[in-house]
């Protein structure tokens, strides 16, 4: 009985959150759009610089040759971890902002459906991005995936997921109760974004950075999926291993930070702006 | 049982965020504040700007933790039992942007009975009466963001009945409302106490609201309920002494200092110069009061007999207006 009711409550969360983003028109387009501008650049980036696809370097790095692949399966990765980071934390604070958390949080519902039904509308948001991505990356820039090892290569995206919802929730956390929180979001997206793996391998990036590369979710998932995606799973142990330890530490992060935030609401009130 | 039992009930809000390592300062909303409201009455805070009406609200609603006392809402411990409080109660909160604007009146609904455990199969019946009974069903797949102020806060409303609560918290519920949205929020009000037997608690700042609306009042001011009674009572505080308004030119507080009487500006007209000062003061007061404002430079424009208002007993118990 209270499973069955905590369950429509997170459906009805997922459909509001839903509708509200469907009712923001361009975001799907400008989201879409910033995949291609990516994946383009990185294509272009490649041949400009070596006059080819193909990068020895890389192949030696990685185990990929063609730099396109490497971008477009980190790109993928990047995409589910900025889901998390912009579109989840952005998507509690402008309610914080429009004042509509209060009502929310005034119901019996538990705070952590709330924050679950708007996780869940990302993860299919991002679903949505892929199946368009995909073809398209495969139609207008031939790249080329291996279906097989494509598909070997989501339970170990969803795994690395557990790890960028709590990395996001630590975030939302955080989040209501900076006074301004637009500049955290901006600099925690920049170092999502440069420290994801995405575009090169971070063995490249000076060491301290690799050790905070090492320390977020995203790089850990996307070479995860990469050398599954290229070698399978049980030359990839080394990966998978150490992506379960930093998603488990993050989801408990993320529920320490949840945890945090519940209680100083209840003490400081929610900021309304 | 009571519906609603505050004893003691204090809040304190850090004016940072407490962290292990930062000591912060506090500041008391709420200082010691106490009251019973029974099932089935309309129970009104009355207080000015600031004085922690909200605050009180929010903590009632299980919204924010007390620093101290405690409450019960329908014999439930707000710090023990706030899932269960939460069945049984809503509210409407302060202000227009609580609502989804994104959203249809409808599809909040829905959002709202979802998240208040509504079962599916009464969930659109009961949507559709709460839509007819506040006028807004022929607008329903309207964007609330294209619903006037009077209509948001109606539905609003519809969405604090959205559980059927035994208890209903309001916060200034006529608050920035056009003259008829406000008459009929407040008869939709009276209406659910009387025809529904709902308990309800609101805030107000207006006093002819509390007066009209409210079955009692606590009058509360700096976080302290300094009068409780029901209106008749409350006025009586005033009875026997004559409420006089007395208009003046060229008025200045500061050459009125030492003044011994309680007497508030309840209206001033910067463009012509004219202040409307109101207090009670005795027929031999009348005199002395009218002779010490002339010696501060005041021109004497009218003096007039009042009926008192409970506006007249808040002047009395703080000599401050509710507007102050
Ligand atoms: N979240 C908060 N953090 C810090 N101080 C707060 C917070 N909320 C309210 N206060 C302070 O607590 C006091 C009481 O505020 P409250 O909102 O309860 O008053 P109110 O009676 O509802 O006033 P109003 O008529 O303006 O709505 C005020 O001094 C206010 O500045
Ligand atoms: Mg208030």
């Amino acid at each position: 009985m209270a499973a069955t009711e905590e369950l429509r409550a997170l459906y009805g969360v997922a459909t509001k959150s839903w509708r509200i983003f469907l009712s923001y028109k361009l975001w799907m387009v400008s989201d879409i759009m910033l995949g291609f501008f990516f994946v383009g650049q990185a294509l272009l980036i490649g041949i400009g610089l070596t006059g080819q696809r193909n990068s020895p370097a890389l192949q030696q790095m990685t185990g990929y040759s063609d730099y396109l692949t490497f971008a477009v399966l980190g790109f993928m990765v990047l995409g589910f971890g900025l889901t998390f980071m912009s579109g989840f934390v952005w998507s509690v604070v402008d309610e914080l902002y429009a004042g509509t958390l209060e009502y929310s949080f005034a119901a019996p519902m538990r705070r952590i459906t709330f924050f679950l039904g708007n996780v869940l509308v990302r993860i299919f948001l991002s679903f949505v991005y892929m199946a368009v991505y995909i073809p398209l990356f495969v139609l207008m820039f031939g790249v080329h995936i291996d279906p097989v090892g494509f598909f070997k290569g989501i339970p170990v995206l969803l795994l690395g997921t557990v790890g960028m919802i709590g990395l996001g929730m630590t975030a939302a956390g955080v989040v209501l109760y900076l006074k301004d929180p637009g500049p955290f979001i901006n600099i925690l997206e920049m170092l999502v974004f440069a420290l994801s793996g995405a575009m090169y391998p971070i063995k490249i990036l000076p060491k301290p950075l690799q050790l905070l590369a090492k320390a977020m979710p995203y790089a850990p998932t996307s070479e995860a999926v990469r050398k599954v995606v290229a070698f399978g799973y049980l030359n990839s142990i080394n990966e998978i291993t150490y992506l379960v330890f930093i998603s488990t530490l993050y989801a408990l992060l993320g529920y320490l930070a949840y945890k945090w935030s519940e209680k100083q609401a209840r003490i400081v009130g929610l900021k309304s702006y | 049982m009571y519906a609603i039992e505050v004893s003691e009930l204090r809040k304190s809000y850090p004016k940072k965020i407490p962290l292990p390592f930062r000591k912060v300062e506090w500041i008391e909303a709420v200082k010691g504040i106490s009251f019973k409201v029974k099932k089935g009455e309309l129970f009104g805070l009355l207080g000015p700007n600031g004085a922690g009406k909200t605050t009180t609200i929010k903590i009632l609603t299980t919204l924010l933790e007390p620093s101290g006392g405690t409450a019960k809402i329908l014999g439930f411990d707000i710090r023990k039992d706030a899932r269960e409080i939460r069945k049984r109660i809503n509210l409407v909160a302060e202000g227009e942007r609580t609502l989804y604007w994104r959203l249809s009146a409808y599809e909040n609904l829905k959002y709202f009975a979802r998240i208040y455990y509504i079962p599916k199969s009464e969930e659109n019946e009961r949507i559709e009466g709460l839509l007819k009974l506040v006028g807004l069903w022929e607008r329903k797949d309207d964007l609330v963001m294209n619903y006037s102020r009077g209509m948001k806060q109606r539905l609003a409303i519809a969405k604090a009945l959205i559980n059927d609560p035994e208890v209903l918290f309001l916060d200034e519920p006529t608050l920035g409302l056009d003259v008829q949205s406000a008459i009929f929020v407040r008869e939709f009000i009276r209406k659910l106490v009387d025809e529904q037997k709902k308990t309800v608690l609101l805030t107000t700042h207006y006093m002819a609201e509390a007066e009209e609306l409210c079955d009692r009042i606590a009058i509360i001011d700096h976080g302290k309920i300094i009068a409780l009674d029901t209106p008749e009572g409350l006025k009586k505080l005033v009875k026997g002494e004559d409420v006089v308004e007395i208009r003046v030119r060229d008025f200045s507080v500061q050459k009125l200092k030492n003044f011994p009487w309680k007497l508030a500006i309840v209206r001033e007209d910067v463009e012509r110069g004219i202040t409307t000062l109101r207090g009670q003061i005795t027929e031999e007061d009348l005199p002395k009061v009218v002779e010490l404002l002339v010696k501060s430079g005041a021109r004497i424009l009218s003096v007039e007999q009042k009926e008192p208002t409970l506006e007249d007993v808040f002047i009395k118990l703080t000599g401050r207006t509710l507007r102050d």
